[in-house]
């Protein structure tokens, strides 16, 4: 039998979050000091992104993302933010990686995570380690965007 | 020629060079290979051409230990032996099941592959498995991946079946039937062994058809060939001039009982791009089916210190994808694409399952004993202790948790882990009804019922044949070794005759 894939994208979009809010979101978070290029929070170039809006950029599926990395989130004694999240996640040597370059780097990561057996269980499945903190960064951007689209509607462009 | 054991004469003597005892895979092995080789060959099979409910009790026994099916739903007990009821699976071992591995205990074979090679080449062909050989490449094509299996410890193998599981009774009969040298006397059952007074060779066999008198045969050679059940109860049986049985000098005969224990769905797959899994159903190349599987490398064994196994990947009709598996299928899919444009995103997910055969160790305390009940011969019926170890536990834990990384790393899709934490074996495993290693092969006698030529140690004259002889059972199904190895002793028989 062939499933059906349920259609979430109309769930979805409601905390998809936008290059300003993940900006903030940047900011809320206490993230400065991690973002490659000074000065991006003064007005950062679009060639030289921060790595929230870079890693939300990759997010293509995010409430599904999100929902495996809240389930792991919530299996965790102590449950990582976002800052401590993107540590972990890092970020490639390059100053200003492109888009195809961050792919390539994480994807080149959970092919280790794989090889090396850095994997995580979520509900039995086997996951690589990077995916799980990417999954669990859609988590918390959508817990931080929801909380900002509560937060008053001047917010939101 | 075919003969019926009830038409035999009461206490009369048949006589040949040499006699097979069973019909099966090995059996009938022997018997073909053997014609025209300048002796008398007598195969002596228990049942008839057709099943019968009379014979097939004869079989029937008890067990402990791991739970096992009823004996005698494991086989069968006519002409062709339980080729009649397998399902067609054949594999070589690999090279390092023929090893000594220091951490499984009892292992290493008189012989390597490269030596059985040979005779596995001409077991494909009795086999009917075709010309291209046994290996994956020429069946699976471009490799599924680039490397990455053989990074993380693993590579594709395949099952070979031919056109479908011979049915050797029916295949073979006309040609032993016309063979002028090889008569096959069907519905005799093999009662004792009798040794002559020395001890060193068997002097004659007692036969009987169930509710008829005996008989005997006498002969020059004797083969072996009931199976790994039946095998180890006749030598037991047997211990007028050996009071422990034949061959059981060192308390060796029924140990080291082996299958292939076999995890169900164990493990599933949300397959996001399914299409790619396609190899891993049967196919078909010029009339011969095949599937293929992953198995581990010798390299990942050894750095493991793990027993083998093999994975096949089924996809599972009729089961739908929830929701969160679902959710597993989109964002797995997504992460994957990124590196490379290997997915599709029109494909939908679907769910499959790992079936996989570990291998089982060789135990000492896992083994086929004589109960205390008696058949409609007289003879003692089986009691099997089946036993599984530390070791096999463990290792079939690490084959799912690496089966499951490797299906992420070539981007199929996440693998989900149902073992128990800590792991245990479920209650009501399924087995490859395979039973190895009860007559072990080895050429020390303290530590094998057999030599490497396949002879019982201290009765040059009497043979085995079968998967009794496996020292270690590694993950493959047994049949094509059975056969390869019933080729290699036909080689050694027609020498000697």
């Amino acid at each position: 039998m062939t499933a059906q894939r349920p259609n979430r994208q109309a769930s979805a979009s409601s905390w998809l979050v936008n290059r300003r809010t993940a900006l903030r979101l940047l900011s809320a978070a206490g993230l400065a000091p991690l973002v490659s290029g000074a000065g991006l929070l003064a007005g950062c170039r679009r060639e030289s992104p921060d790595r929230i809006d870079a890693f939300a950029t990759l997010l293509t599926e995010p409430e599904d993302m999100a929902r495996i990395g809240q389930l792991w989130l919530n299996a965790q004694a102590a449950a990582p933010g976002l800052t401590t999240l993107l540590e972990d996640l890092g970020w490639p040597n390059a100053r200003n990686p492109t888009p195809t370059m961050l792919r390539r780097w994480l994807g080149e990561r959970q092919r280790e995570d794989w090889i090396t057996g850095r994997v995580v269980a979520v509900r039995d499945f086997r996951l690589a380690r990077t995916e799980v903190l990417l999954y669990a960064v859609a988590e918390r951007l959508k817990e931080q965007g929801e909380q900002a689209e509560a937060a008053g509607p001047e917010d939101q462009h | 020629m075919l003969l019926d054991a009830r038409a035999i004469e009461p206490d009369s003597e048949l006589r040949a060079d040499l006699c097979i005892i069973g019909g099966g895979a090995a059996g009938m092995t022997l018997a073909r290979e053997l014609r025209r080789s300048n002796q008398t060959v007598l195969l002596l099979e228990s049942g008839g051409l057709e099943p019968d409910a009379e014979t097939h009790d004869l079989q029937r026994g008890s067990s402990s230990g791991q739970t096992y099916s009823p004996l005698e739903q494991t086989r069968s007990r006519f002409f062709g032996g339980s080729t009649n009821c397998w399902a067609g699976y054949c594999r070589p071992l690999e090279a390092i099941d023929f090893d000594r591995r220091e951490w499984v205990p009892h292992s290493g074979w008189p012989m390597s592959r490269a030596d059985l090679d040979p005779h596995y080449a001409r077991a494909s062909q009795v086999l009917g498995l075709g010309e291209h050989g046994l290996e994956p490449e020429h069946w699976l094509g471009e490799p599924i991946d680039r490397g990455e299996f053989h990074e993380i410890g693993l590579r594709e193998g395949v099952f070979h079946f031919g056109a479908g599981p011979l049915r050797m009774g029916v295949a073979f009969r006309d040609e032993l039937e016309a063979a002028a040298d090889v008569r096959i006397l069907l519905r005799a059952n093999v009662t004792h062994i009798q040794l002559s007074e020395t001890g060193d060779a068997v002097s004659r066999l007692r036969v009987r058809a169930l509710g008829r008198r005996p008989f005997s045969v006498r002969a020059t050679r004797y083969v072996l060939a009931a199976g790994g059940i039946e095998n180890p109860r006749l030598l037991l049986s047997s211990r007028d001039v050996q009071p422990a049985g034949i061959g059981n000098r060192h308390d060796l005969v029924g140990r080291f009982f082996m299958e292939h224990p076999h995890l169900l769905y164990q493990t599933d797959v949300v397959a996001h791009t399914p299409s790619r899994l396609a190899r891993y159903a049967v196919q078909d190349i010029d009339g011969q089916s095949f599937r293929g599987l992953i198995q581990p490398t010798a390299e990942w064994l050894r750095a493991n210190r793990s027993l083998s196994f093999g994975a096949q990947i089924r996809e599972l009709q009729g089961h739908g994808l929830n929701a969160f598996l679902h959710r597993v299928a989109a964002a797995s899919r997504a992460i994957d694409a990124w590196p490379a444009a290997t997915t599709s995103d029109q494909e939908a997910a679907l769910l499959y399952g790992l079936v996989v055969h570990h291998e089982q160790a060789p135990n000492a305390e896992s083994r086929v004993t004589l109960g205390d009940e008696r058949d409609a011969l007289g003879l003692r019926r089986c009691h099997l202790h089946w036993q599984l170890g530390t070791l096999d536990l463990a290792s079939a834990a690490r084959a799912h948790e690496l089966a499951a990384r490797a299906l992420g790393l070539v981007q199929l899709g996440r693998a989900r882990v149902h073992l128990e934490d800590p792991p245990s074996w479920p209650l009501e495993m399924m087995a490859g009804n395979h039973h190895i290693g009860t007559t072990r092969m080895h050429a020390d006698p303290r530590q094998g019922v057999v030599d490497a030529s396949c002879a019982v140690h201290g009765v040059p004259n009497l043979f085995i044949a079968g998967s009794s002889l496996f020292p270690t059972a590694g993950s493959a199904n047994p049949t094509l070794t059975i056969v390869a190895l019933a080729l290699r002793l036909a080689d050694r028989l027609r020498r000697l005759a």
